[in-house]
């Protein structure tokens, strides 16, 4: 699964944090905070540095931690943000003959965390 | 290299089969009129929306460049990108249209298209061959054999791998990159937003390791706020590659900290575009689900069917912002079939524009001839009904076509009148022409039969308005007498009742709605006519099915390629686009349509007696008809 969805609670973050990286040992894992996201959808994480921007794109595997729910990413956008990203999935690809494939440029696992 | 590419077939098609999947799914065509209106209202006072965003821009420290010319959108960003030795590109059209990499390079910068797709064409020095799929027309062979022979590996022909080496090879030049150039889908006004969505994490990359970020974008990219965009990237991702949503959609306001952001807004032709008679093409999001499911593109791909931009749209915006000799090359591959129209999430009337770009294009004596010939004649004679003449061709004939006074004539209503149009006057139509009046006389009484005429569709196609229009005149005047016009032609139907509303109906479907089931001693598959598929009679099979007990066919809605003249003017691809209809018959059946263009083309790989017309279908195996 390239693209997975947790829901836990705000205890068992760390716990569920060091559990990733044991399972993706040997691979550079990030976690960082969304302002919101759409259960099942996506998060919205804003971007005000070049090292946000490193931490989302350019781990092997990111995880996404979402606090607030939104009905649709529109809402974020009322915000005041530099920059920032609406993130659904891992980077991946279908432009060799159709054939998906996870982790072109950017992470290879996207995994989301709802917590409680 | 043969100009059919079954790559592209079989790419294009799995691409229409998912976004149908996810529409149906996920009911975006709901979005359609929403997205529609903020496009049109966001496009009709451009001018405005853009003073506001790119003052708010500046209030960001956004710098915002606005060129009129290509020359004048390079020249801005080679000067700013000033020593910038090392540049990250993301896909951008417009930059295609631009030539940015190429003038780039020719100043010494190294320009690195960062995009998968991208990137394997840049190798090639090829232009790309889709809007939103670059190398569509490359299988995992071709990219494997460039990159093994112009970078010494030894790869296999598996997209993993070769995906694997693309990302090792581009990680070093996002960290070392100089400068990023991206493109932009939207800019929305207020607040003051860039949207640019993307899969790969390239862009976001391009956009935000390097110093100095270009956002290169088109005049016709603004919307007014962002409230309801994500009505307008969720058509447009889901037309595009299937996807509600992008892995990424990323967003611009202001530069990060020690971050310079351009914003470059290219016209070169787009206003011209919007203050055209062709303005709905404006509308165009570049999502390139019109060229998926075009039948002229799945067979031949965008390096013939295109340049920058490709398909019947790609001829309306090469003639705006390219070359008009470019142009009209492209518009010759379009069928005019309107196949792509239901796909657009834009509402774009793609063919009828392709048509009316083809006004101001030579036409070849093949085609200028037979045009004249089908307007010389008074657009309408009308006749009375005749009794049907006797059909002796050796044929078994049911008892319709011999006994025109049989006590089962019907009523007609009053002031119902046939036009035949011009196909069925022609000796290949001659069955079919009998079997009509036929029908006519038996279910019809009283109606008066319009002969002789045509409607002017295949000059409205070809873009000879004026005799289109003249014909349509003159036609106009003779329907006026009456309530109902009936066609047993389903591609004049649907011309003609986009010009004159409901009074025109289709035969076949009034015939139904006469005659009781009828049993045909073969399987019978429907061959849908792509200028039904618009809206106007889409339900023919419906309606015929209360007649005709229709067998599934997964080629019914696939287009034929003939296109009235295409199999004239482009006979190999007009064949090659034929053939795809015949897997997944049986050995015995017949096919039913009532476009007699199709109805001659399927014929050519059919044979007469297997493809027929349905007035002629169940007039043949009526019980009142006296069956077979
Ligand atoms: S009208 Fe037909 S041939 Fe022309 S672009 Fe549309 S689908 Fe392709
Ligand atoms: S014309 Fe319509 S379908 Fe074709 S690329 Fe433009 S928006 Fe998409």
């Amino acid at each position: 699964m390239a693209t997975e969805w947790h829901s836990i609670s705000e205890d068992e973050l760390h716990l569920f944090i060091n559990k990733i990286q044991d399972r993706f040992a040997g691979q550079s894992v990030s976690c960082v905070e969304s302002t919101g996201f759409v259960p099942a959808t996506g998060a919205f994480v804003p971007i005000d540095s070049r090292e946000n921007a490193e931490a989302l794109f350019l781990s092997d595997v990111v995880v996404l931690v979402c606090r607030r729910r939104l009905k649709s990413y529109e809402e974020a956008l009322a915000g005041d943000f530099a920059q920032g990203c609406f993130v659904s999935a891992e980077s991946k690809t279908a432009d060799i003959e159709k054939k998906l494939i996870s982790g072109v440029h950017g992470p290879k696992e996207c995994i989301f965390v709802e917590v409680q | 290299m043969s100009k059919f590419n079954e790559n592209v077939f079989k790419a294009t098609n799995l691409t229409v089969r998912k976004r149908a999947k996810l529409f149906r799914e996920r009911g975006l065509d709901a979005l359609r009129d929403g997205a529609v209106t903020k496009r049109k209202a966001s496009l009709d006072e451009a001018a405005r929306f853009w003073e506001i965003a790119a003052k708010r821009f500046r209030e960001n420290g956004i710098e915002v460049f606005f060129a009129d010319t290509v020359a004048s959108a390079n020249g801005f960003i080679s000067e700013h990108l000033g020593g910038a030795r090392l540049i990250v590109k993301g896909k951008s059209l417009t930059t295609e249209e631009m030539e940015l990499r190429q003038v780039l390079e020719r100043e010494g910068r190294e320009v690195v298209e960062t995009d998968l797709g991208e990137w394997i064409i840049q190798q090639r020095n090829e232009l790309p061959s889709h809007f939103t799929a670059p190398a569509i027309h490359l299988s995992a062979g071709d990219v494997a054999e460039m990159i093994n022979r112009k970078f010494g590996e030894n790869l296999p022909a598996d997209a993993s791998a070769l995906t694997g080496f693309v990302r090792r090879k581009l990680r070093e030049k996002f960290r070392n990159a100089d400068a990023g150039i991206i493109g932009a889908n939207m800019v929305c006004a207020d607040p003051a937003t860039v949207v640019s969505v993307s899969n790969e994490g390239n862009v976001s990359l391009s956009a935000r390791l390097p110093e100095k970020l270009f956002i290169v974008t088109g005049w016709d990219r603004i919307y007014d706020s962002v409230d309801g965009i994500e009505g307008v990237q969720r058509l447009l991702t889901g037309s595009a590659t299937a996807q509600e949503f992008t892995s990424y959609i990323d967003f611009f306001r202001k530069p990060l900290p020690g971050q310079q952001v351009f914003l470059v807004v290219l016209d070169n032709g787009r206003k011209a575009l919007m203050e055209s008679s062709f303005s709905e093409g404006a509308r165009c999001i570049r999502c390139g689900a019109c060229l998926n499911i075009c039948p002229v593109y799945q067979e031949v791909g965008g390096h013939t069917f295109g340049k920058v931009y490709h398909g019947g749209i790609g001829a309306l915006l090469t003639e705006f912002t390219g070359r008009k000799q470019d142009a009209s090359a492209i518009a010759s591959y379009c069928l005019r079939c309107k196949s792509c129209e239901p796909a657009c999430p834009m509402g774009v009337p793609i063919a009828d524009l392709v048509a009316g770009l083809s006004e101001s294009y030579p036409l070849p004596l093949y085609l200028s001839l037979p045009l004249k010939w089908m307007g010389r004649r008074p657009a309408v004679q009308v006749g009375r009904q005749r009794e049907p003449a006797n059909v002796n061709d050796g044929q078994k004939r049911p008892k319709v076509f011999d006994s025109p006074s049989s006590s089962a004539r019907h009523h007609a209503s009053p002031s119902f009148a046939v036009f035949m149009g011009c196909a069925f006057r022609t000796p290949l139509m001659k069955r079919e022409r009998k079997a009509i009046e036929a029908a006519v006389f038996h279910y019809f009484p009283g109606a008066e039969i319009l002969d002789s005429g045509c409607c002017g569709m295949p000059h409205y196609f070809k873009g000879r308005l004026s005799a289109a229009k003249e014909l349509l005149e003159a036609i106009g005047r003779r329907f006026e007498p009456f309530d109902r016009v009936l066609l047993p032609c389903s591609s004049g139907f649907a011309y003609l009742r986009e010009n004159f509303g409901g009074k025109i109906q289709l035969l076949s479907m009034v015939l139904a709605e006469k005659i009781d089931k009828i049993n045909p001693d073969t399987a019978v598959f429907y061959h849908q006519p792509c200028h039904l598929k618009t809206g106007q009679g889409k339900d023919e099979k419906k309606v015929l099915s209360r007649v005709i007990s229709f067998s599934d066919w997964e080629n019914e809605a696939r287009c034929c390629g003939s296109g009235g003249t295409y199999f004239v003017q482009h006979p190999l691809i007009s064949k090659k686009i034929l053939f795809r209809k015949e897997p997944g018959l049986p050995e015995r059946f017949t096919v039913v349509t009532s476009c007699p263009s199709c109805l001659l083309q399927l014929r050519r790989i059919f044979g007469r007696e297997r493809v027929r017309h349905p007035a002629d279908m169940m007039v043949s195996f009526s019980e009142e008809g006296g069956g077979q």
